[in-house]
């Protein structure tokens, strides 16, 4: 078995977070023990790079991943190796959001930051999401959280200062305060088919998830589960502006079936399209494309937490209201 | 196109200016609200216009500079609202105005950059325009001190105008950055490259509108900001991408992409930007043209290869094909001329042994069929010699007159099938000796000649050779052969050297031949360098030229073909009726440097006899009598020189006859005294000599063509010897000496050059000197050269020539054992009237044997020659008189006029001459009368020849091989039926008399022990 320590630099803005954690991969690991640690130079890079540490190997020896950093790095080293069936992943949590992992639960990311044990735990089987042109293991949003992405990350990526990345929800906000004043956004129709099926509408937001949590500390989709092999599917309408700041934050809460303004499905495959830009949210990336299609794989990887942990049932989070809601 | 975080040195520049212009600024204003608080003893007025007015202004100006980094205009910004701040400050009566200022300042900070440079030179004019209202309104106003405002409307005044001027230099050169951006993107949108600009991250600056396209972006501007491998969906272009974003100088690669099952080649090139602009220009060309036009060239070059292998395969094909099909010539030049021989050859032995008329009448017809068929053999072997370019021009030195003689000689005899006048006209400057392909000339000469005879029923063949010097070396023969005959079509002359073309065919039926021959002679006289015309009226006749160069084999020693010694003395006066005649015996003659005048009847030739001296007087073979009177009642004493037409026959005492046609050679051979006297196939056929003490051994794998060859040996008497093999004949000859071997070229087991080779080897000069000559059928190329290579001394072609034997053994066998012909003993010589025994009906023997030279044997062969010849002439008579052509009736005629006069038949000769005469008159009544009892007379007379003939039984030609019946005795004894069968082969080759027809019945009836004691009582008698 091999081990393959993928580092996002971005996540750690000063070398002394940086050393920690390589002392603590090296502290770790017996001498006998093959392991090697790649920091990234810049976005995408971790895709090559699994890609080329994993093709150095026979089929049959097991390689395993660690994507040290946030969702972003995970989505990149999961893009590296989903051709190779010998390859498990698993996040070592020091970004911003790591969403994957808090579907292990709120506490989840210590344990993940125990490579030692992370190093010896067991694999499962997990769903990604296929999409364009890679692989998510998240979510995706198109309409005004992607849009809200596009503008956040416009500053985020500028921001150096670890006094600024503090402020990083203000960004947020402010970004999405940014999107909302596009009433286009709000009132765009798309052509939807969900397993073949249409679902076309006029939609401010279409939610895909195939793991609850989100946005560092929502849950949109409490009853996405990745092991389902199966796509949540979340559509938002709202009337206007206003409306939309109304119904937010029951959204972000996985509140969503209190309104009748969100339809949730569960799919395997969807066929998105529009007549103006998608402004499309992909496990943090945030870009534009004129169409969308996801589909899910079920089990189309492998991912290794720490022994005892399993996917959280977030499903509590729609009845926390006690105001009722039901699933479809 | 923005370029974002513009990092140039001038701009950092700028920048900082800007930066402590604000400061600059800002602490003004803050110092000005002091003073305004400290002077307006905290007047809350003051206090709250500073603060209300400027304060928040400020604070936000920061706020959004810090917020929107994009902005460049941020400094700007803030400076215009400190700005303000003063003029709310200074002016307060005007803060609507300010609060206007404000509103726009607010809405500037969201808008670009441009309308901020407006909006800021808009400020500045009104900061002045302000700021003089405010002097005047300081007097009008008394509580505003105006020293004070005035040095913040100096201050505010200078930082304008100073970041008036930054602007106006950073609009100049956004403009041109913008303009030259402009420029470079409609560039690269217009190349069908694909090209992208990343930052030091790898995330798009900028893509071209091909690459958009090709990444199937939305658009440019939203690729910006993208990670570059996130336009590719291609896992492979983004693992390749990445490798090409991780060099650290330029990168050049080659991919292949399979777009819409298309297979297409890219060129991805990578570079970093230079100096501290960072980022990678990578650029992607489109080489599927280029990549499938190399695959292309690839494929052709392999396809060439191919081409090129299976050229090379064909070509060894080919030049096996042509070895194989050189062999499978020479096999079937050997295969068709073997039994080609044996055909011709065994006729011939027929034509020479007393059979009966009908019997001999059938082999000349087998003789003639043969002659032609290995013609046409000939012809379609030199054919597909020159169409396999096996055919090769050999030259070597040969004498220009033994050529011609030949070819005359050959073409002489075609005149006892047609009454038609043959001329040559030589000219006697063409060189003796030449060096040439004589073989292949003597065919082009041939060739033309027998076509002209074959084409022409009336009137004449001429032969004409001139030419002239090329050079100091070099002489051209000029050959043309002219004829009266049917002539060419003029839509035909172009295609008559084309293969296997004849015309009229239908028309000319009777008219044998293959159509090659005038190919091959156009192709013979090309592959010697030179050429062939014609020319032809159709029904009046044609004329072939040919061009030949030949070299002069002794240029330094030239010499004539044909001189006189003093021609100078001599004067020639020709009688001849014939015009055509006439003039090519004075051209003949006269081309020697000799004086010739001719007449046309006996009074003329009576009166020039009498006007002048002439030494010579050339008469026609027929008028010898008549002009004989003339001359002697002359009183004059030239010399007569006959001139004999083919089959006239018989020599005068004491005249010298020249054969016709006559040419320079003829002439001058007549007055250098070399004899003339027989006929040319007579003379070609002769044997000048016998050698009875000679030894020579035939060798040759086949029964049938030993005994040819011993046939055709046998009037030379020599003593002979036969062997089936090369290994019999080394034996042989290692314990007999002979004078001569004749060996056959091909043999199984050893043939003819090996054993050669081994008698080469034998120790002693005998065997080293031993002339052995090669009978071959394989008459190719190169023949000459391989047997003379192995040790021969020459070779002989089969069938064998006569005439060509007798010059091989004249050549080869030791001189003192050679006799004349005249000198010899004959075994049984008869003298005359002697033991001649026989007598023949209206022939005079005696007379007979006096007029063809005084020796029996000779007389007996000749009248055998005659019968022969009159058994033909009888069938042509015949055949002219059903026809009722006259002409040709009084030419056969008197050609039999002369010869039943030389063999002694004298009555018969005068009838003959008196239908002659009345064929020249044209008296068809007589020749009805008389012809048909000459036609019977001429029969019989040629039955009593046979006969006579075929009863003489002569001792010399019983004369067989001792060893011979001694080997048969062996081989009946041992009943070796193959051995007996050879022997009984051999035996027939010699005239054995009745005693060999007994033995040879009795084996042929398998009673061995009858012919065992048959063979004891034939050997008891010798």
């Amino acid at each position: 078995m091999k081990h393959f320590f993928v580092i996002n630099s971005h996540s750690f803005r000063t070398s002394e977070k940086l050393k920690a954690i390589l002392k603590s991969i090296e502290d770790s690991f017996s001498s006998t023990v093959e392991y090697e640690i790649y920091k990234t130079r810049f976005p995408r890079d971790a895709i090559a790079a699994v890609h080329r540490f994993i093709s150095r190997f026979p089929k049959d020896e097991t390689i395993r991943v660690y994507a040290v950093g946030g969702d972003g790095i995970l989505f990149e080293c999961l893009n590296g190796m989903v051709d190779f069936p010998n390859a498990e992943l698993t996040s070592v949590p020091y970004g911003r959001a790591n969403d994957f992992v808090r579907a292990f639960g709120k506490d989840a990311a210590a344990s993940f930051r125990d490579i030692k044990k992370l190093s010896v735990s067991p694999s499962r089987p997990v769903d990604i999401m296929h999409c364009g042109s890679g692989y998510a293991l998240i979510e995706v949003n198109i309409g005004l959280v992607g849009k809200t992405i596009v503008y956040a990350n416009e500053v985020l990526c500028k921001i150096k200062s670890e006094f600024l990345s503090r402020y990083v929800s203000g960004i947020y906000t402010v970004s999405a305060l940014k999107a909302l004043r596009d009433p286009n956004l709000v009132h765009q129709k798309y052509s939807v088919f969900i397993d073949g099926e249409p679902l076309s509408g006029t939609y401010c937001n279409i939610h895909i998830a195939n793991v609850p949590c989100d946005g560092g500390n929502f849950v949109p989709s409490p009853y996405a589960d990745p092991t389902d092999g199966a796509l949540d599917a979340i559509f938002m309408t709202a009337k206007n502006q206003f409306e939309v700041l109304r119904l937010i934050n029951d959204r972000n809460k996985g509140r969503f079936e209190k309104h009748d303004s969100f339809i949730y499905r569960k799919c395997e495959q969807m066929q998105v399209k529009s007549d103006a830009l998608l402004c499309v949210q992909l496990d943090g990336e945030g870009f534009y494309e004129s169409e969308f299609n996801i589909e899910i794989i079920p089990g189309g990887i492998k991912f290794f937490a720490p022994t005892g942990l399993d996917f959280k049932d977030y499903s509590y989070m729609a009845y926390k209201s006690g105001k009722g809601g039901k699933k479809v | 196109m923005k370029i974002v975080r513009d990092r140039t040195p001038e701009t950092q520049r700028m920048r900082k200016m800007w930066s402590l212009a604000t400061v600059f600024i800002f602490l003004t204003y803050v110092f000005t609200v002091v003073l305004y608080v400290v002077m307006g003893n905290g007047s809350i007025e003051a206090v709250y216009m500073s603060v209300t007015a400027g304060l928040p202004l400020a604070v936000f100006a920061v706020f959004a500079l810090m917020l929107v980094p994009q902005f460049k205009g941020a400094p700007l910004v803030m400076a215009t609202i400190a700005q303000l701040a003063f003029l709310a400050i200074g002016i307060y009566t005007q803060r609507f105005i300010s609060y206007f200022f404000i509103i726009l300042m607010l809405y500037s900070l969201f808008s670009l950059s441009k309308l901020v440079k407006q909006m800021a030179a808009f400020v500045v004019i009104g900061t002045i325009i302000n700021g003089l209202f405010g002097i005047l309104a300081s007097y009008l106003i008394e509580t505003i001190d105006m020293y004070i405002f005035i040095v913040q409307f100096l201050m505010t005044l200078f930082t304008s105008v100073i970041l008036l001027i930054q602007t106006y230099n950073v609009t100049q050169k956004e403009g041109r950055s913008e303009r030259a951006l402009v420029a470079f993107s409609s560039l690269l949108n217009s190349t069908p490259n694909y090209t992208a600009i990343v930052d030091t991250q790898r995330r798009i600056l900028y893509i071209s509108e091909p690459m958009a396209k090709f990444s199937q972006v939305f658009s440019q501007s939203l690729a910006v900001g993208k990670p570059l491998l996130d336009l590719f969906v291609d896992k492979k272009l983004k693992l390749m991408f990445a490798d090409i974003m991780d060099a650290d100088s330029f990168t050049e690669h080659i991919i292949s992409i399979d777009i819409d099952g298309e297979e297409r080649h890219f060129k991805v090139v990578a570079d970093k930007f230079k100096g501290d602009l960072g980022g990678i220009f990578i650029d992607i060309a489109d080489i599927s043209f280029t990549v499938k036009s190399q695959k292309a060239a690839e494929e052709a070059r392999v396809k060439l290869n191919d081409a090129k292998i299976s050229l090379e395969l064909a070509l060894a094909d080919a030049e096996s094909a042509s070895r194989a099909k050189g062999e499978f010539l020479a096999k079937m030049s050997h295969e068709i001329r073997t039994p080609m021989n044996a055909v011709i050859g065994m006729t011939e032995l027929i034509l020479r042994e007393k059979v009966s008329s009908r019997v001999y009448e059938h082999a000349v017809t087998i003789k003639n069929a043969g002659n032609n068929l290995l013609s046409i053999i000939n012809d379609i072997l030199d054919f597909s010699k020159i169409e396999s370019g096996k055919f090769e021009i050999i030259s070597s030195k040969y004498e220009f007159a033994s050529l011609v003689n030949d070819v005359v000689n050959i073409i002489r005899v075609k005149l006892s099938e047609k009454a038609l006048l043959f001329t040559a006209n030589l000219n006697s400057e063409i060189p003796f000796e030449m060096i040439g392909d004589e073989v292949r000339i003597r065919q082009i000469l041939v060739n033309l000649l027998s076509n002209a005879f074959k084409y022409t029923n009336e009137g004449f063949v001429s032969l004409t050779i001139d030419g002239e010097f090329t050079d100091d070396d070099m002489f051209t023969l000029e050959i043309e052969v002219s004829d009266s005959g049917i002539g060419i079509k003029p839509e035909n002359i172009e295609i008559i050297f084309n293969d296997y073309t004849q015309f009229d065919t239908e028309k000319h039926k009777a008219i044998q031949g293959t159509g090659l021959g005038l190919t091959i002679t156009k192709n013979l006289a090309v592959a010697m360098g030179g050429e062939i015309k014609v020319t032809s009226e159709y029904g009046k006749g044609s004329t072939f030229k040919v061009i030949l160069p030949q070299k002069i084999s002794d240029p330094e020693n030239f010499k004539k073909f044909a001189t006189v010694d003093n021609p100078a003395e001599y004067n020639v006066l020709l009688y001849e009726t014939r015009k055509t005649y006439i003039d090519s015996i004075i051209y003949s003659v006269e081309n020697l440097g000799i004086t010739c005048k001719s007449v046309m009847n006996e009074e003329h030739l009576m009166s020039e006899l009498s006007a002048d001296e002439y030494t010579h007087v050339f008469v026609p073979f027929l008028l010898f009598e008549e002009v004989e009177k003339v001359i002697s009642d002359s009183g004059k004493s030239p010399q007569i020189i006959l001139l004999a037409e083919f089959g006239e026959v018989g020599a005068k005492d004491g005249v010298k006859t020249i054969s016709m046609p006559v040419h320079s050679i003829s002439v001058a051979n007549t007055f250098n005294n070399i004899s003339d006297s027989m006929s040319s196939s007579e003379k070609n056929n002769s044997i000048t000599f016998c050698a009875p003490s000679a030894e020579v051994l035939i060798v040759d794998d086949i029964p049938t063509n030993l005994n040819i060859a011993r046939g055709l040996m046998a009037p030379y008497n020599m003593r002979i010897d036969t062997a089936l093999s090369g290994k019999a004949a080394i034996e042989k000859i290692r314990y007999k000496d002979y004078d001569m071997v004749f060996m056959d070229h091909m043999m199984p087991e050893m043939d003819g050059i090996e054993a050669v080779k081994i008698i080469r080897q034998i120790d002693g000069d005998y065997y080293k000197n031993l002339p052995i000559i090669a009978l071959t059928a394989n008459a190719v190329s190169g023949a000459r050269e391989k047997f003379k290579a192995s040790g021969m001394n020459g070779f002989l072609a089969k069938p064998i020539d006569i005439g060509k034997l007798n010059k091989a053994l004249d050549k080869w066998l030791p001189a003192d054992k050679k006799e004349s012909k005249k000198d010899a003993v004959p075994v049984s010589s008869k003298t005359e009237g002697e033991v001649l025994n026989i007598r023949i009906d209206g022939i005079n023997i005696n007379e007979g044997i006096k007029s063809t030279g005084g020796s029996a044997d000779g007389y007996k062969s000749i009248i055998s020659m005659f019968s022969n010849d009159a058994q033909l002439k009888i069938s042509e008579i015949k055949s002219s008189l059903s026809d009722n052509d006259i002409k040709r009736y009084t030419v056969y005629v008197h050609a039999l006029k002369s010869s039943l006069r030389s063999i002694g038949a004298r009555e018969l000769s005068e009838k003959a001459a008196e239908l002659e005469a009345a064929g020249h008159s044209g008296d068809t009544a007589y020749i009805g009368s008389y012809g048909d009892e000459f036609t019977s007379a001429l029969e019989a007379l040629v039955l009593n020849i046979k006969t006579a003939l075929k009863n003489d039984e002569s001792p010399q030609n019983n004369e067989f091989d001792r060893d011979l019946l001694l080997k048969l005795k062996t081989a009946l004894a041992a009943v070796d039926t193959s051995a007996i069968s050879e022997m009984v082969d051999m035996m027939t080759a010699q005239s054995g008399g009745s005693q060999i027809e007994q033995l040879q019945q009795s084996i042929l009836m398998f009673e061995y022990e009858e012919a065992t004691s048959l063979i004891d009582t034939i050997l008891q008698s010798k």
